[in-house]
């Protein structure tokens, strides 16, 4: 069938009203919502690169933290080490000053004890000789031993001359 | 004033006593008490007042002990 002119611009007309009408009822709204959820998936976008940015700080404060301990720890540790070394060192030279002092008094006490009894060996023995001396010396005592004794005592002085 | 003076002898013999009496010197006018003891083996003692005079073998011997356990004392001191 033939198209007339006048058809063609009906047509025409149609299209355009269709066009002005599609794109003011459907196109509008739905370009506005497309923009409006871009920017919402970027905002999205940008908060969660804050949060990464964020957890990426808290990780090494953690990390820094951790280490900070670590070495905090060691630190601790070397030093109960050094002072449980000073120690055990202070202990082992109270003990040998302690070892060497019982030790001086245990010789101090044994030289006493050997004193002691070499004086009661030569007391006991002096005391048994002069009773035996005394002994002997009353059994052969006679009397004329015993006047040649006074005479010897008092033939050569006075006691008060 | 005591003027006794007191004599101690192992055995009663009056020479001895002559010749300690004798020895004493400081006599005069004072008496003598005589006493015996055995125990002294032989010599004499005199005691006159708060003194004692001791001459007897057994005073000997005990001078002579004293005297030792000193020496050894001493020489137990050097080592």
């Amino acid at each position: 069938m033939p198209i007339s002119w006048q058809s063609f611009v009906i047509h025409l007309i149609n299209i355009v009203v269709l066009f002005v009408f599609l794109r003011g009822i459907i196109y509008k709204p739905v370009s506005d919502f497309m923009h409006r959820r871009r920017e919402h998936f970027a905002a999205e976008m940008q908060d969660l690169q804050k949060q990464q940015e964020l957890l990426a700080q808290r990780e090494q404060l953690a990390e820094k933290t951790i280490d900070d301990a670590r070495k905090q720890a060691l630190q601790i540790l070397e030093d109960a080490e050094k002072a449980a070394q000073q120690r055990a060192e202070l202990i082992i030279k109270e003990a040998e000053q302690k070892a060497n002092m019982l030790l001086a008094e245990a010789r101090a006490a044994i030289a006493a004890e050997r004193k002691r009894a070499r004086e009661a060996m030569h007391t006991e023995a002096v005391n048994l000789a002069v009773e035996f001396a005394a002994r002997i010396l009353a059994e052969e005592m006679t009397p004329a031993h015993n006047k040649e004794f006074i005479d010897r005592l008092t033939e050569r002085r006075q006691l008060h001359g | 004033m005591d003027k006794k003076l007191t004599l101690i002898l192992s055995v009663y013999d009056e020479d001895n006593i002559e010749k300690i009496k004798s020895f004493y010197g400081e006599a005069a006018g004072r008496s003598w008490q005589i006493e015996i003891d055995p125990s002294i083996i032989g010599g004499f003692i005199i005691i006159d007042k708060d003194m004692m005079f001791d001459y007897s073998v057994k005073g000997q011997l005990e001078q002579f002990r004293r005297a030792l356990l000193q020496e050894l004392s001493v020489a137990g001191a050097k080592q």
